[in-house]
């Protein structure tokens, strides 16, 4: 009768042939993720730049367009970046097969290993039986989990290598496209700041002139504190400067609000591109990593995905 | 700054504008005037160029809009070609997952575990002494164990 630990033995050189054959599928749930995480990104770009341009009038060939016009730039650049979120369907469909090949690959070791299981108590409750079952049956788990292994192995290869010309043209024209729409989320938000730019300007002189007015009122009643009808004009002086300086306040919180808008939108295009860029090179890695029979290094891309999610739900909750 | 300077800047950057530019060179010139609308002095004649700035703007940001649009179509196709190859290389990779995740080393387990049952029954027959019986476990069981060792070979 082989023994529990003569089984764990022949299963520990299993894995050890596995492992020193390179053939460990690798891990592919950091890959599937930042594909997840770009893909929402691709929404949320589109949702950041494109969907507010629906409700504005735009400049077309020194014509305004009102929104809901069929030459309104917006109904295109809609139809336009629904092609992107369609690639990005495709991406994550690719990944999540992937995904499943790891999955499917580790269901069947677990299986082996339940296999593995019933030969070790069938061994035991049979003397003299046992030595054969149990060689019989380690073989076959041996092997069976070796051909699994080497199978999955070998089709995610194939698969990272098939798809790899697609995923960096994906990742090229989407790094563009994440660029270009920066441009499309910065312009209408730089025409807000340029009307609040020119509005602020007789606020701030009409604020100045009277906090000067306000200033002299004051002197003159420091000078002659028991003239009354000085104090009253301080007073009126007071209240409309008051008055004055809130309005400029406000108009300098929505122009503070529209350059927090941007900066935060910049921050979120820039981590998209970094992601996007991760994500190319760690499919490429992936391809690599097969060549040379080792395990893939996905450091980069599960922190430039860690950032990128971050900020998506930043911009979600804001 | 001079009226006449500011005038002079506002002109040369409006000047400057192409066609041919591309949305980050016309953001550029948009980030340019307003950065001149910033710098403008506090006097009401400085006025007019700060509202021509205001009203400018949105301008540019309509060619921004029609080169960024120009530019997505001119990469639709890339785009969906990308998208193809990515779903035929999917279709693939998801037919061998079914191809791998089979469950028979799950039903030769199931049937080892009914053969251990068996045993236990007839190591229960012996102690009772009912050896013609027994007798009738142990070629049962036989077969259940060939059975399962072809079943195992065929995997």
């Amino acid at each position: 009768m082989i023994s529990a630990l003569k089984m764990g033995g022949l299963s520990m050189g299993m894995i050890a042939v596995l492992g020193l054959s390179g053939c460990a599928t690798p891990d592919l749930k950091p890959f599937a993720g930042a594909s997840k995480t770009i893909s929402l990104s691709v929404s949320k770009g589109g949702d950041l730049a494109i969907k507010p341009l629906a409700k504005i009038p735009m400049w077309v060939n020194d014509n305004l367009v009102e929104p809901g016009d069929t030459n309104h730039p917006y109904t295109t650049l809609k139809a336009s970046w629904a092609e992107r979120r369609k690639v990005m369907d495709a991406v994550l469909v690719y990944s999540a097969a992937l995904e499943a090949i790891s999955d499917a690959a580790a269901q069947r070791n677990q299986n082996a290993t339940q296999l593995v299981g019933s030969v070790q108590q069938l061994a035991s409750a049979v003397p003299g039986y046992g030595a054969a079952f149990n060689s019989a049956g380690t073989l076959v788990v041996e092997g069976l989990d070796i051909t699994v292994e080497v199978k999955a192995w070998h089709d995610m290869r194939h698969a990272v290598e098939a798809a790899d010309p697609a995923v960096q043209l994906v990742a090229q024209g989407i790094k563009k496209d994440f660029t270009e729409i920066s441009h499309l989320y910065e312009a209408p938000l730089n025409d807000q700041l340029a009307k609040l730019g020119a509005a602020m300007r007789p606020i701030v002189r009409f604020e100045h002139a009277l906090r000067d007015q306000r200033d002299a009122q004051r002197k003159l009643v420091e000078a002659d504190p028991g003239d009354s009808s000085k104090g009253s004009e301080l007073t009126r002086l007071d209240g409309l400067y008051a008055t004055a300086a809130a309005d400029l306040g406000q108009i300098r919180s929505e122009r503070a609000k529209v350059e927090d808008a941007i900066a935060q939108g910049m921050e979120f295009f820039e981590s998209a591109i970094q992601a996007v860029d991760a994500w190319a090179a760690a499919n490429d890695e992936l391809v690599k990593a097969f060549k040379e029979h080792r395990t893939p290094n996905l450091t980069l891309l599960i922190a430039r995905a860690e950032e990128l999610n971050g900020i998506v739900n930043q911009l979600k909750t804001n | 700054m001079t009226f006449q300077e500011a005038q002079t800047k506002f002109s040369t950057i409006v000047g400057s504008l192409t066609t041919t530019m591309s949305s980050g060179d016309l953001l550029q010139k948009q980030r340019d005037l307003l950065a001149l609308q910033n710098r403008l002095p506090e006097s009401a004649e400085f006025d007019v160029i700060a509202n021509a700035i205001s009203d400018f703007s949105p301008k540019l940001t309509g060619m921004i809009a029609q080169g960024v649009l120009d530019s997505l179509k001119s990469r639709d196709a890339a785009i969906q070609g990308a998208s193809n190859l990515l779903t035929q290389v999917a279709n693939q990779a998801n037919a061998n997952e079914k191809t791998i995740s089979f469950t028979k080393p799950k039903l030769i387990a199931a049937a080892l575990n009914e053969t251990v049952s068996q045993l236990q029954k007839l190591r229960a027959t012996v102690k009772g002494e009912d050896f013609e019986q027994a007798l009738a476990k142990v070629d049962a069981l036989a077969t259940l164990i060939e059975n399962v060792r072809s079943s195992i070979k065929a995997s």
